[in-house]
């Protein structure tokens, strides 16, 4: 077994493994995270928009009512964009994982041959 | 009556019978100690043939059903969120499809805790939920939703479905697989 020549391939391997896996995660995590802070700041706009229309109204308790449900809208919406932006992260350190697995087991599948390879017969 | 003759015979047959016992046990200590060498030599030259052999998994292997329940979830989510949007109907008109999309993801995370090393899906399904019930709060309690504050929901589905196509991708490059 040419330990060298072993070694070169295992390494090619790893980094071809892992770089499929690095290219869709950070196409998925830019258009994630941009489409996140667009919705954010959507959000914003219109939370302002919806407090403008409740100080229009000219009865305080339906301007008061019109600002508690603008308040609501927007935590719930600013709630579910945080939740949004977590998954992210736990997607993506699942693709780490997942990248290092792959980048592990396909150094082990070269060697695995190179092993086979040298002993004559299918050993492992 | 026993004779001096008989006696001294006796005595040499229980003092071989003693060389042989001291003998024996001498010498299986001595077999143990050659066998324990042994397996230890063989487990060493065996060990790395073993680890070549094995394949590491630090992420659950890809779930065809699991994939295609996501899909169809993410399916009536979508339905839901269009018409919502463009024809500003109201909660009482999808109530029964909220419930159906949270069951659904309810069974999936229970079919994704059957798996070890799965917690990423757990997470990012029970994250799913978690926007869901916000989403459901706002029509609910407010009304129709807009675009932006469906975002979550549809966001946390593109995450799940991501994943599910990195554990795919990953059996189709000699990943762990069902």
């Amino acid at each position: 077994m040419n330990f060298e020549d072993t070694l070169k391939k295992m390494i090619e391997a790893a980094a071809g493994a892992a770089k499929i896996h690095w290219k869709d995660f950070r196409t998925y995590a830019e258009q994630e995270f941009k489409r996140l802070a667009e919705a954010g700041a959507s959000l914003e706009a219109d939370y302002i928009a919806d407090l403008a229309a409740a100080e229009r109204q000219k009865k305080a308790a339906n301007r008061e009512k019109l600002k508690r449900k603008a308040k609501l809208r927007a935590e719930l919406a600013f709630d579910s964009l945080r939740l949004a932006s977590e998954g992210v992260v736990t997607a993506a350190k699942a693709d780490a994982k997942i990248a290092a697995q792959d980048a592990i087991n396909a150094a082990l599948a070269v060697l695995r041959t190179a092993v086979n390879e040298s002993v004559g017969i299918a050993l492992l | 009556m026993v004779t001096r003759s008989e006696e001294r015979r006796d005595a040499y047959v229980k003092s071989m019978q003693l060389t042989n016992t001291i003998t024996s046990s001498g010498r299986r200590l001595t077999d143990r100690r050659q066998i324990r060498g042994r397996i230890f030599t063989g487990a060493a030259l065996l060990l790395p043939l073993l680890l070549v052999g094995c394949a590491v998994i630090f992420v659950s292997s890809y779930d065809e059903i699991t994939d295609r329940e996501i899909q169809e979830a993410a399916k009536t989510t979508e339905v839901l969120i269009g018409d919502v949007l463009a024809n500003q109907t109201s909660y009482r008109e999808h109530a029964k499809e909220y419930r159906e999309i949270d069951g659904a993801l309810g069974a999936l995370e229970m079919r994704a805790s059957n798996y070890q090393k799965n917690e990423a899906e757990i997470e990012l399904i029970q994250k799913t939920r978690a926007a869901l019930r916000d989403l459901q709060r706002t029509h609910k309690e407010i009304g129709p939703f807009r675009l932006a504050e469906a975002e979550g929901v549809r966001s946390l589905f593109r995450s799940l479905i991501h994943h599910e196509l990195a554990k795919k991708r990953s059996a189709g490059i000699g990943g762990p697989t069902q």
